[in-house]
């Protein structure tokens, strides 16, 4: 007995189950989906009979590349007026689930390109042909994270850094602190020293919970690096970065964690050596003065950071203040800033590669290594995506707008080539993918500007990254499915 | 002789008038009473010796020819049929017309007699004239012998003249019927021909009226011894004419001018007669034969022939010697002629009569379409006229034409030789008409259309209702002035009424024609006018769209202050706080109570120092913000190190503080300052007291910490200060008058009319040749350093101008005032001299809220980006992207 055929039809009101007619060897199943009803008509027949294609039906073949969702490629006849929420009600039919708590919503693609409205529409605006038989990829749908935490901190946080693999995340903010938040939105480690508000955060060392290094960039004009011992909850300054003229704005590490790049309103980048670092002294005398707000680590005796006031070298390339820097694969260190410009930076000669100039200032920049692109968050709301491979001069390949206000943070999801993630002053969070104009969804959680997001790594499911934001409403968020 | 004396007076009197009119009566001539000639056939029956007579009077009545053939019996006579009956007839009735004026008072009588006549048998009639014969021949003898009646005599005489004059009448008569007959016959003859073929007719006829009027005398004298003379010849003729005609038979014989009048038998022409008075004869027939004159009439006959009861219609034809008796329509003729009028029932008024087209006419009038060939030369026609100009052309007639070649020669034209007197003159001349005449096409008119038709489509005739709207309506709004109206044909289509207006309107049109001065385009909507800017889209970047509120003033931010890296904004307001915010993320990182209205903050526009001046009160104060957390600049701290020089300078007092949140240095002054403006190297400041002081304006020097107040008081207050972006020249403004002073030399450079009423606010461009001004009179100025007029007055706001500011590095820049609006323009300058700046309006950024009056206070330019930071009276401040 082989399955040759589907006949999707919308049926109004009938929602009893499984009408059987012997004449034809026709059955019926009922899918209740939210807004209609499809009755989905399987054909069983003995013989290889063809089903005729009706008129107004689209012949499709769902692939995929997920094993774990596959079913069959046989090409079937569906309703062209079927959007993407029955398309998904096919497929959980296809995967014979007949209980539909094990539903998943899937999202679909007609050559790259998420369906948004009726497939009907797609096809028409795709320039495809109805007669053809249409491939549909599909792929799980990602949903809005229905569990959220958060932390509450003692003033806005300006910078959160979820790359470590351990599932810590570094926060820092105008509390002049800075923090290390496991993923269950408890505070672990609170790092103090800075004398103005931490701009920037960032992890150089966190395989390891015991053996923890990071960043963080401040507007008094200094970064500081920090070894942290998240078992041990202790955390020691090593040095401070002191040569920048203005405030901080932004520091990146390379991936390894041997050296970082910092950037601010001097408008000049800093590369600074991580090794054969002088270790910290012990303090000739104690403190004057303990800060008022952040509990200091509870470590006995103080050692005093010693300060580098010299960088590997620096790089002044930028006509205006830098705000951002990424440093992704080991060669590639991009920065971008006011002046509009996003540059791609040679190690070897020190000398900038590339320039991508953007219509308005940027705030944010963010390599994918997976895809190879870069998104940059804009003061006039867009996240444009960029291309440097591409050699004709026209890097921008596209934008996503959906933003309100200021992009602030963008950061790709680690290990998907489409998906990112992007923050702003309209106190959104949302996820798009670069496959779909339309954000795949929007966090609304924050009550004030969001100054920053990124991903955190779930030690658990590594598949399943949580998603952490912080903003002017002084809150940590931590979100998962 | 006769008694003819009482009509004599009545005849000579109508004589002359008679001439006048000779010609018109003809027709009422032509038709003859059958009797008349029965009359003639009858003597010729019994007179057989007159055949001449008989057929001349048998000619002229067609009706009885045969009558006449049979008697005669002659081959002639067929001719002869086509005579015109008139003369005959009329020769009849000139005898009876004798007879009738006679007496007048026996006319009753005789037209008894006339109407008898017709009844009355041929041979009575031959008797009478028998006997008028017989009395004619008498008569010569009475005359001749009734020498000693002269009274009688002279009587005769005068009935003599009287007979003349009928004569002459009747011969009137004879041209009339010529004249009409010629004229009935349509002749399209030419003139000499006529003459030529009248000539024998009516020249003798003119020789013979000359001849009678000069004869008269004569006439009177020869009476008794001539035979010629005109009274015998009256009383002969009867007798002689018949007998001539009997020597005649063939006299008429085919001859086309008899056929134009019969009666003229005698073809001598228009000879005077008396030529003839000695011969035996009166002159020849058209066969040459001679007409021999009747028998001689004496006196007696004559006397005799009175008793003939016609004997008053009866006149004497000279020329064919003969009596012709008028007929009634003869003398009813004469008698319009005397009367002077037309003659009976002719009728000169007659309706015109339309024969319409005439189906023989020889030319078409189908309407059939004139064929296209017909349009076409003929081949044969254009090969011959080929053939011709080919000849023509090699024979050396026609010479070709060379123009053309010199025209091309006169396109490859010389532009760089010198031109010739003649050619510049006429170059000149062409150049200076052609600049002065501009012609002016006539309008041209209206084509009609189909409601013009005379046959117009159902669709354009009015209905009654329609009429009636029509009628109603405005002339002047009708849209037409006429009603469409239908006719059958054009010949039914009235005179247009209007033609002479229309006609007169239209040439009043073309009259005042060339003065009309068309404009070129007549734009309503007035959009021509305005300059032709670039779009504002082409002009990005700019700031559209607010982006950011920094909030956390609770009243009136009367004041900010971007530093010069763009990364902090100062703000004074109100509430008595000094605020400085993080511009990208909105963060109030440092707040200052000062406890009183902030008037103004300022920052320093050295990037490393991050000094901020603000005033309030009567006071001013430095503060170095902790912005970059406690570590101490030692550039910043250099300046307020040296405090050697610590104390007053006159009235104003500097007080050095060290304050944890870095209020480093506080000025006491005797005003509240206003303003303050940092020179662009941020040593000095200057501070402006709008008290209308002297030494409202003050120069600070910020590391020595001194005052200068140079400037003398001004007419008004003093307003805004501001030092020159890069020059040592400082601006200052009082309500109406801009100074610029030159601080090295310390003079007053230039002044600056601005013809504001009330300035509020001064900015000086980045390069520093232009300056906006903005005015409480809701104006904004322009101005070119240059130039002593403002380059553009702009009346944009509805309310008081708070601030202009120029962007420090973009074309920019921006105006706010209290109607809640900030208005963004494009303001480009060029560095040539020649090319004036350009303003664009771009966007007008419409956010904050009004407050008691007030709108937006205070704009600033961020230093590098194109975004603009309001300060509003609603106590927020606002980034505008």
């Amino acid at each position: 007995m082989t399955v040759i055929g589907y006949n999707l039809v919308r049926q109004s009101n009938s929602h009893h189950k499984d009408s059987y007619s012997p004449q034809t060897d026709e059955l019926s199943y009922n899918i209740i989906g939210n807004n209609a009803r499809f009755v989905l008509l399987v054909l069983i027949m003995d013989n290889n009979q063809v089903v005729v294609k009706e008129e107004g039906k689209v012949k499709v073949r769902f692939v995929t590349n997920d094993p774990n969702i596959r079913v069959t490629e046989i090409a079937f006849g569906v309703p062209e007026r079927i959007g993407r929420l029955g398309l998904s009600e096919l497929v959980n039919h296809l995967r014979s689930e007949e209980d539909t708590t094990q539903h998943k919503p899937f999202d679909f693609l007609i050559n790259g390109q998420f369906i948004r409205t009726t497939l009907d529409k797609h096809i028409k605006k795709a320039g495809l042909k109805e007669e053809d038989t249409i491939t549909i990829e599909y792929v799980e749908a990602v949903t809005e994270p229905k569990r959220e935490q958060e932390n509450q901190h003692d003033d806005w946080i300006a910078s959160v850094d979820g790359g470590s693999l351990v599932g810590l995340a570094l926060t820092g903010g105008y509390d002049f602190g800075a923090r290390i938040v496991d993923c269950s939105a408890n505070t672990l480690i609170t790092a103090v020293g800075h004398q103005a508000a931490i701009k920037s955060v960032a992890w150089t060392k966190a395989a390891k919970r015991s053996h923890l290094a990071f960043l963080t960039a401040s507007l008094d004009q200094t970064i500081r690096y920090w070894h942290a011992d998240a078992d041990a909850k202790t955390v020691q300054p090593m040095c401070i970065f002191k040569a920048h003229q203005g405030s901080v704005e932004s520091v990146a590490s390379n991936p390894d964690g041997t050296r970082f790049a910092s950037g601010g309103y001097d408008n000049k980048l800093r590369l600074w050596d991580l090794q054969n670092l002088p270790q910290p002294q012990p303090q000739q005398q104690p403190n004057k003065k303990s800060r008022k707000n952040g509990a200091i680590a509870s470590s006995t005796n103080i050692l005093e950071p010693s300060i580098i006031t010299e960088s590997l070298s620096t790089l002044e390339k930028h006509s205006q203040p830098i705000t951002t820097i990424d440093w992704p694969t080991q060669f590639q260190l991009i920065s971008g800033g006011m002046d509009k410009s996003i540059r791609l930076w040679d190690l070897e000669t020190m000398s900038d590669t590339q320039t991508m100039m953007a219509s308005t200032a940027l705030h944010v920049v963010s390599y994918s290594i997976d895809s190879g692109l870069i998104a940059s968050g804009h003061a006039d709301h867009t996240i444009r995506l960029w291309d440097p491979r591409i050699r004709d001069g026209k890097f921008n390949i596209g934008s996503l707008l959906s933003h309100k206000n200021w992009v602030t943070s963008i950061s790709w999801k680690p290990g998907s080539s489409t998906q990112l993630l992007s923050a702003s002053h309209d106190g959104t969070v949302k996820l798009w993918d670069t496959r779909s104009k339309v954000p795949l969804f929007t966090i609304e959680k924050h009550t004030d500007k969001v100054l920053s997001c990124d991903w955190l790594s779930n030690p658990t499911d590594s598949s399943n990254p949580y998603i952490i934001s912080g903003g002017a409403d002084t809150k940590l968020k931590i979100y998962n499915n | 002789m006769d008694k003819k004396a009482t009509k004599s007076t009545t005849a000579t009197t109508t004589k002359g008038k008679v001439a006048t009119s000779k010609k018109q009566p003809v027709e009422s001539i032509v038709a003859k009473p059958t009797a008349s000639v029965k009359k003639v056939a009858t003597t010729t029956e019994n007179k057989q010796q007159q055949p001449v007579a008989n057929k001349t009077n048998g000619a002229e009545k067609k009706n009885n020819n045969k009558k006449v053939e049979t008697v005669v019996a002659q081959p002639t006579a067929v001719p002869v049929k086509k005579v015109v009956e008139s003369n005959t007839a009329a020769a009849d009735a000139s005898g009876k017309s004798l007879g009738k004026r006679k007496d007048t008072q026996s006319k009753p009588k005789a037209v008894i007699q006339e109407e008898k006549e017709d009844k009355e048998n041929t041979f009575n009639f031959t008797k009478e004239i028998e006997e008028e014969e017989e009395e004619d021949q008498v008569a010569p003898e009475q005359e001749s012998g009734d020498e000693d009646d002269l009274a009688d005599f002279d009587s005769d005489a005068e009935d003599d003249d009287e007979d003349k004059e009928l004569d002459d009448e009747y011969k009137k008569l004879l041209e009339f019927k010529k004249a009409l007959a010629n004229v009935e016959d349509g002749d399209d003859e030419d003139d000499d021909d006529e003459d030529s073929d009248d000539d024998s007719e009516e020249g003798l006829m003119s020789l013979e009226s000359d001849d009678l009027e000069s004869d008269e005398e004569d006439d009177i004298e020869s009476d008794g011894v001539s035979t010629t003379t005109n009274g015998t010849a009256t009383s002969k003729t009867d007798a002689s004419s018949e007998d001539e005609y009997n020597d005649d038979p063939n006299q008429f014989y085919e001859t086309d001018d008899s056929e134009e009048d019969e009666s003229v038998v005698n073809r001598v022409g228009n000879i005077p007669m008396h030529w003839y008075d000695d011969e035996d004869h009166i002159g020849y027939d058209v066969n040459g034969n001679k007409i021999m004159k009747g028998e001689k009439r004496d006196a007696l006959d004559k006397f005799l022939d009175q008793a003939d009861p016609k004997f008053w219609r009866t006149v004497y034809d000279k020329v064919n010697d003969k009596k012709v008796e008028l007929t009634d329509e003869d003398l009813e003729l004469i008698k319009s002629i005397r009367q002077r009028r037309f003659p009976g029932g002719y009728n000169p008024y007659e309706d015109w009569y339309d024969p319409g087209p005439n189906p023989d006419s020889i030319h078409p009038l189908s309407n059939a379409p004139t064929p296209k060939r017909s349009f076409l030369p003929h081949k044969a026609d254009e090969l011959r006229e080929v053939r011709r100009l080919a000849i023509a052309i090699r024979a050396g007639w026609i010479k070709l034409d060379d123009t053309k070649e010199e025209k091309e020669s006169k396109a490859n034209y010389d532009l760089w030789a010198p031109k010739s007197e003649a050619e510049r003159q006429e170059d000149e001349l062409l150049e200076r008409t052609e600049k002065r005449i501009s012609r002016i096409p006539a309008p041209k008119q209206k084509l009609p259309g189909h409601v013009e038709s005379f046959n117009p489509p159902e669709e354009y005739l009015l209905t009654q209702n329609e009429l009636k709207a029509w009628h109603l309506m405005d002339p002047s709004r009708r849209p037409h002035n006429f009603v469409p109206q239908k006719y059958e044909h054009m010949r039914r289509i009235p005179t247009y009424n209007n033609i002479i207006k229309e006609r007169f309107e239209r040439c009043l049109d073309l009259y005042l024609c060339p003065r009309k001065q068309r404009l070129k385009k007549l734009d309503k909507d007035g959009t021509h006018l305005l300059p032709k800017l670039p779009k504002p889209q082409d002009l990005r970047p700019f700031p559209s769209y607010e982006e950011l509120q920094y909030k956390g003033h609770t009243s009136r931010v009367r004041s900010i202050s971007v530093s010069p890296s763009g990364q902090w904004l100062a703000s004074g307001s109100d509430d008595g706080t000094i605020k400085i915010w993080e511009v990208s993320t909105t963060r109030c990182v440092q707040t200052y109570n000062v406890e009183h209205t902030v008037f103004c903050v300022q920052w320093n526009p050295n990037k490393n120092l991050n000094i901020l001046a603000a005033s309030y009160d009567t006071k001013i104060i430095i503060i170095t913000p902790k912005l970059y957390g406690e570590e101490p600049n030692p550039e910043l701290e250099s300046i307020f190190a040296k405090s050697s020089n610590d104390g007053q300078s006159g009235a104003t007092k500097w007080y050095l503080l060290n304050k944890e949140n870095g209020i480093r240095i506080e000025i006491e002054n005797e005003f509240k300052v206003k303003t303050i403006n940092w020179h662009h190297k941020g040593e000095y400041f200057s501070t402006v007291a709008s008290e209308d002081q002297a030494k409202a304006v003050k120069i600070h020097h910020l590391s020595k910490r001194k005052t200068q107040a140079p400037f003398k008081k001004s007419k008004s207050a003093y307003q805004v200060s501001k030092f020159h972006p890069s020059k040592p020249i400082f601006f200052l403004a009082d309500q109406n008058v801009i100074r610029v002073y030159d601080l090295m030399k310390q003079k007053l450079i230039k002044k600056v009319m601005t013809g504001s009423r009330y300035i509020s606010s001064i900015d000086v461009h980045p390069s520093g040749d232009h300056l906006i001004l903005g005015g409480y009179d809701k104006r904004v100025s322009w101005f070119d350093l240059d130039m002593s007029q403002p380059y553009k007055v702009m009346r944009y706001h509805k309310e008081a101008v708070r601030r202009v500011v120029y962007h420090p590095s973009l074309p920019l820049f921006a105006s706010c005032s209290d109607d809640l609006s900030i208005h963004v323009f494009h303001g480009m300058t060029y560095d040539d001299y020649i090319q004036n700046a350009l303003i664009v309006p771009l966007k007008i950024l419409r956010r904050h809220r009004s407050d008691d009056g007030l709108g937006v206070l205070d704009i600033v330019f961020h230093p590098t980006q194109p975004w603009i930071f309001s300060a509003g009276a609603d106590s927020t401040i606002r980034l505008f992207n």
